[in-house]
């Protein structure tokens, strides 16, 4: 009878889960089996020739989907401890009892649920190296015009990532999701219990040390879940670079000039609509994703056993 | 009783479904001579990429043809040309395309015929339902050689041309006179009225965004020279005659400091501001420059043809062609060339031309009288139309849209200075022949 109650529960279970779990199947998991499928053949508009791993041996090898992992990188490392820090800075400040907080909440918040695409375009003329209010700013400070999202030389030096242009669309991504770091850290602040913090006032705690033993630790679960979920985002990152990194040109496609805003999204892209190789893109998709979940199982690692739950 | 029934209706319908023909086309369309066979009762898809005043002025093409006969059209617009091509690229894959489309240009049909998607138009043309050689003749041939690719080592029409356009000089012939410039007409002649322009007036002389077809091919084929091998197998551009294409738009912006180079169509509001004196876009153009005109400032825009080089003037070849898809049924196939016969008619070619700005592609609509009407109003049409005699195909390679960025790379390169021309060209040169070696 117990048996039997068991396995009700579960196919109960089950048929709850089916619906999420058909989508997931029908989404995900089978287009990613079936990218894999496509990885093993010369496969341009139709399917050819059967290849094994050799698209990955050519992968391996191809300077230029190493240089969109090396950009994809630096374009992580660029933005997401940026735009967390100042997330945290700004959800701290917010987090006072403030004149007008709600109308700060929601300003900082606005960018975020904007269309990424609307927000490249606009950004991409304030860049627009012939009529942009950037240029404008510079000519009235006395300094010399940049070429912005046409520049491919680097910031740090002329062949050293990023490139202005790279650097340009990573400061748009610091924008964009400063507002959305604000807001989940806030929620973080406001569930740390207020007699922790009482307890840790009566002890003599006040300002950097009651942030440094109180506040951060106990916000380490939100600070956890948001590095995750920005670093599996910049690295899948898409709309800004590919509106903003059109480089130019009138035919060109995706991670102009001269490849430099190419992160491995845009070359996946690239590959696969501008230069229809579908099955080579396919390969560096599927590369694309071991790389994610690679670095998110690193994350995991080297922070999970430092984030603090209470409750 | 019942069941047996139900099982007659089931293979029956399997039995249609399999006659109705939605595998692969397999009849062969009929020989030239004789009388036609009657027009198909069916009704085809027909995907294309013309939006806004363009796809109304399509639809009305299409809703004529429906009303007068017994094959219908139904026109679907799948998004601009790189979003109509992704649609087919998907269709393919699924197996699930349409009977016709538009495609954007040789490099595209190669790889529909390649991947064996298409079927070539050439055994409609040569079928009762075609062309005899001198009706064939009133096409303007560069368009036809346009559409025309190798097929089992013969010269063969895979697609059929529809909307065209080429490459053109724009100019603001106000700025020219205070410049006191004219048109120029070779390429050394455009430089020097540049230099003209900088010197006597506060307009910017040239404004472009550099890419392999603004400039680089032209004037590469003006000088005799070629961007791929004639077999398509390897890259051609690294030449004498290409490094002169490339060091002929460096000097402009490194050396004379006479053409600002911009983004995408950047250049466009400055030009019909006034504030430019050249830019070079295709024939389509001056609609979308005359409505970005200032009320208080419009002007007449001037339209020339490309500057020449020694092997006379030369320009690309824009626009679109429309294919028909293997996986159609062969009535399908056969309404399909049909329309596309029909929308090319003199009539619907002058109709489509005066409504839209591309070149009408028969010599007869040059006097048909409602294009002549228009022609004796504004002589401009006749600029781009003969311009077309100059007209040059892009590579019909399947593998066009892998070397193209890399020659793009190599004109950014040159442009910044980063490299001579003769080193962005040949490093281009070892990309695109591994590139076209395959692994």
């Amino acid at each position: 009878m117990r048996a039997r109650t068991r396995r009700r529960e579960a196919a109960q279970g089950y048929l709850f889960l089916a619906p999420a779990l058909l989508l997931i199947v029908a989404f995900h998991v089978w287009p990613a089996l079936y990218a894999f499928y496509m990885s093993l053949f010369r496969w341009e508009i139709a399917q050819e020739g059967f290849l094994g791993l050799r698209n990955y041996q050519r992968l391996a090898v191809d300077a230029d989907f190493l240089r969109s992992l090396l950009l994809t990188f630096v374009y992580v490392v660029g933005t997401v401890p940026v735009e967390m820090a100042i997330g945290l800075a700004l959800a701290l400040l917010l987090h006072q009892r403030l004149r007008l907080r709600g109308l700060f909440r929601l300003v900082y918040f606005v960018p975020y649920v904007t269309s990424q695409v609307a927000v490249a375009l606009v950004w991409g003329w304030v860049f627009n190296s012939s009529y942009g209010v950037a240029n404008g700013i510079l000519v009235a400070l006395g300094q010399p015009e940049q070429r912005w999202l046409l520049e491919p030389r680097g910031i740090f030096g002329a062949n050293v990532p990023p490139s202005l242009a790279l650097a340009a669309i990573m400061l748009v991504t610091v924008w964009f999701y400063v507002g959305f770091h604000a807001v989940v850290f806030l929620s973080g602040l406001t569930a740390i219990p207020e007699e922790l913090v009482d307890a840790a006032r009566i002890d003599g705690a006040a300002g950097v040390a009651l942030f440094r033993h109180i506040t951060f630790p106990l916000l380490s679960p939100t600070t956890f879940f948001l590095l995750l979920v920005a670093t599996i985002g910049a690295m899948t990152s898409f709309n800004l670079v590919y509106v903003m990194g059109g480089g130019g040109q009138t035919f060109g496609c995706a991670g102009n000039p001269l490849g430099t805003t190419q992160v491995a999204a845009l070359y996946v892209f690239d590959r696969f609509w501008c230069q229809t190789q579908l099955g080579y893109a396919s390969a560096a998709a599927f590369v694309l994703g071991l790389v994610v979940l690679a670095i998110t199982a690193l994350n995991g690692r080297l922070f999970s056993r430092r984030v603090v739950y209470v409750g | 009783m019942m069941f047996f029934r139900t099982a007659l209706i089931a293979v029956a319908l399997v039995a249609s479904a399999c006659a109705g023909g939605a595998g692969p086309s397999t009849q062969a369309p009929q020989p030239a001579q004789g009388t036609p066979a009657p027009e198909p009762a069916v009704t085809i898809s027909f995907w294309h990429g013309q939006s806004g005043v363009l796809g109304d002025r399509l639809n009305d093409l299409v809703s004529k043809f429906n009303a007068s006969h017994k094959t219908q059209v139904t026109g679907t617009f799948q998004g601009m040309y790189d979003q109509l091509y992704q649609k087919i690229v998907s269709a393919i894959q699924a197996g699930s395309v349409p009977d016709m489309a538009m495609v954007s240009g040789p490099p595209q049909t190669a790889q529909y015929l390649k991947a064996k998607a298409i079927v070539p138009v050439q055994q409609f043309v040569d079928s009762r339902d075609g062309f005899s050689g001198d009706q064939l003749k009133d096409f303007v041939p560069a368009l036809l050689d346009d559409n025309s690719l190798p097929v089992n080592g013969k010269k063969t029409l895979v697609s059929w041309p529809f909307s065209k356009s080429v490459a053109l000089l724009y100019y603001n012939p106000d700025v020219l006179k205070a410049a006191g410039v004219s048109v120029p007409t070779t390429w050394e002649q455009l430089r020097a009225a540049l230099k003209t322009v900088k010197e006597k007036t506060t307009a910017t002389p040239f404004a472009w965004t550099p890419d392999v077809y603004y400039f680089f091919l032209p004037y590469l084929w003006s000088q005799g020279g070629e961007a791929l091998t004639p077999d398509l197998s390897k890259a051609a551009f690294n030449t004498p005659e290409g490094i002169a294409a490339l060091q002929y738009q460096v000097d402009l912006v490194l050396g004379d400091k006479t053409a600002q180079v911009t983004q995408g169509f950047d250049w466009q509001n400055p030009f019909a501001q006034g504030k430019v004196a050249f830019a070079v876009s295709t024939s389509v153009s001056r609609p979308f420059i005359e409505q970005a005109m200032p009320a208080d400032k419009k002007f007449r825009v001037g339209m020339a043809p490309l500057p020449a080089g020694p092997k006379g003037a030369k320009t690309d070849l824009f626009g679109n062609n429309l294919v028909i898809f293997a996986k159609a049924p062969a009535d399908n196939q056969r309404a399909a060339w049909l329309f596309m016969k029909w929308l090319t008619e003199t009539d619907q070619t002058v109709a489509w031309s005066l409504a839209s700005g591309y070149m009408p592609l028969r010599d007869s609509a040059r006097n048909a009288p409602a294009f002549k009407a228009e022609t004796d109003k504004d002589d401009r049409l006749l600029v781009a139309i003969n311009a077309l005699k100059d007209a040059h195909g892009i590579p019909g390679s399947p593998d066009w849209q892998k070397v193209q960025p890399v020659m793009g790379d190599a004109i950014t390169k040159a442009l910044l200075g980063q490299a001579s021309a003769k080193d962005a060209l040949t490093e281009a040169e070892k990309k695109v022949n591994d590139t076209l070696s395959g692994f």
